[in-house]
């Protein structure tokens, strides 16, 4: 799923005619007073982050002058927002707000179809609202061939008792048109939390869209930085770099997001950061249950499976390695049909090329465990290019379990500290 | 002229190098052998005794390499070290510029 951000997500919405405040974008706090000035007070400066908790958290803040948008936006910069850094600020007009409202379009698993949501009390967690008070929520699921036209709109519309027949009107418009946004854009979800009633009219305050991650092939319009799901928080310039492995080649695939990118949730729970790939996520998924047990914290997760072409597993193999702190590499496969010879050549071109001065043996544990189509041959090879005789390296084949590999795996560990200290 | 280097492009956007002026001593023609196993684009240049292409230069970058990388692999242990893979990663540079601790494999052990 690729999560946009908010000044992405406008700028989708007003393509598609859903008004929304003036604004700039802005990466500096001089850039910030440019648009200050340009924009006018009062003002908002938003902080650009993929977290639903980013007001509570202090990353959106209402100023009335230069001096006061200034400190916000040095302030919104400097800290982390929800754990995340800032490095991108929206510069908006604050409007008068008279009522805010919820609106959304999202898939119902359970109706397997889309469905639009209206709720009259907007600006809170729609979550919230669900648990607290249900019947102010008002669902419509859509025929996914036929659409949805404006009257059906209107009617969910109508369940609100304190709005117009024309504000009614223009809040089922705009339920269209992100009924539209959202078959257009092949979304997950096209959010308007709060649509605001102003002197103006409807606006959009707040927007979140979410782009499918397998369909973001068929919006290479929108040129979208985009990585593997992970979580609320932007993707990492590694997941970045791994999500363009897959761009133009469809065979097989890899799946690449860093679970402690900065190695911090390794070090404050003392645990070992390692660099991990698996064929398979349930594999990956049972091998890290084997792993963490042991006082070992894979810094990434990562799954090369649907047989992929050996220069994907050679461009990710490369990306795990570059993750500077990692003590060791744990590499299984599922019992697998992919070709896992092509695997091992990809693995191998990686070795070789990160520790030429070794023919490609790792100065860190590497556990290789290959099971399922071709494991021989991928044991084989890398016993022919010399790998498998390193110091701190141990080739498994299809007898051994995720278990087997990881004990393995904890034995190298252990004589590689004690005999080099570590590293780094 | 015919030239010494057989170069093409691949579906990831990498590209295979062959110097064919080592090709024609090789006995093993390893890159063939592990090329025909995986129903790849290489195949005998008879008259030459080289390296040659199945099909055209846009089929096998559509698809036409496997991108197993053996022809590489296995000139290098067995033939005479002809094949070069380029396979370049967009903004890889970038984020080791952006790096402040060295990765394990520019450490001593």
């Amino acid at each position: 799923m690729a999560r946009l951000l908010e000044y992405q997500a406008k700028t989708i919405l007003r393509r598609f005619g859903i008004p929304t405040p003036d604004g700039q974008v802005v990466r500096a706090v001089s850039e910030a007073k440019n648009a200050g000035a340009q924009i006018g007070y009062p003002a908002m400066v938003k902080a650009q982050i993929r977290s639903g908790k980013r007001g509570k958290g202090g990353g959106v803040r209402s100023v009335n002058d230069e001096a006061e948008l200034a400190a916000a936006a040095a302030d919104v910069m400097e800290d982390n927002i929800c754990g995340l850094p800032v490095d991108t600020l929206l510069v908006e007009q604050r409007l008068e707000v008279m009522k805010e409202i919820y609106l959304g379009v999202t898939a119902d698993p359970n109706a397997r179809s889309p469905v639009i949501i209206f709720c009259g009390n907007g600006g809170v967690d729609i979550e919230e609202t669900a648990l607290a008070d249900p019947e102010a929520i008002h669902k419509l699921h859509i025929d996914i061939l036929r659409g949805v036209y404006p009257y059906e709109a209107l009617k969910l519309v109508n369940a609100a008792d304190d709005l117009t027949s024309r504000q009614k009107l223009g809040i089922a418009r705009i339920l269209c048109r992100m009924y539209d946004i959202y078959r257009t854009h092949d979304c997950k979800l096209v959010e308007i939390n709060p649509l605001a009633l102003t002197p103006e009219g409807l606006v959009a305050l707040d927007a979140r869209v979410d782009i499918d991650g397998d369909a973001l092939e068929r919006q290479a319009d929108l040129n979208l930085d985009v990585a593997e799901e992970a979580g609320s928080r932007s993707p990492t310039l590694l997941e970045e770099i791994a999500a363009t492995i897959d761009e133009e080649d469809h065979r097989g695939t890899v799946h690449f997001v860093q679970i402690d990118p900065d190695l911090s949730y390794a070090r404050e729970h003392n645990r070992i950061p390692i660099g991990f790939d698996c064929v398979g996520a349930g594999a990956c998924l049972t091998t890290m249950d084997e792993l963490v047990p042991l006082g070992f914290c894979p810094v990434n997760f990562c799954d090369t499976s649907g047989n992929p072409v050996g220069s994907k597993l050679y461009r990710v193999t490369k990306l795990i390695f570059s993750q500077p702190g990692i003590q060791g590499y744990v590499f299984v496969s599922c019992i697998s049909s992919q070709q896992l010879d092509n695997t091992a050549r990809g693995i191998i071109k990686a070795l070789k090329e990160l520790y030429p001065e070794t023919k490609g043996q790792p100065n860190i544990p590497t556990v290789l465990c290959f099971r399922g189509a071709w494991d021989e041959d991928a044991v084989r090879l890398l016993a022919e290019h010399g790998i498998s005789e390193g110091r701190w390296v141990r080739v498994m084949g299809r007898d051994a379990t995720e278990r087997d590999a990881a004990e393995a795996f904890y034995s190298l560990h252990q004589e590689w500290r004690s005999e080099t200290g570590s590293i780094g | 002229m015919t030239s010494n280097i057989l170069t093409f492009e691949m579906r990831s956007g990498g590209r295979i190098t062959i110097d064919l002026s080592r090709c024609a001593a090789c006995e093993s023609k390893a890159c063939l052998v592990v090329c025909n196993v995986q129903g790849g684009p290489l195949v005998l240049d008879e008259a030459r005794g080289v390296p040659s292409l199945r099909w055209s230069l846009e089929e096998i970058k559509r698809g036409g390499c496997v991108e197993c990388l053996g022809c590489e692999l296995d000139c290098e242990l067995f033939g005479h070290q002809a094949v070069t893979i380029t396979l370049p990663l967009e903004k890889f540079d970038k984020y080791m510029d952006t790096l402040t601790e060295p990765t394990v494999y520019r450490l001593e052990s």
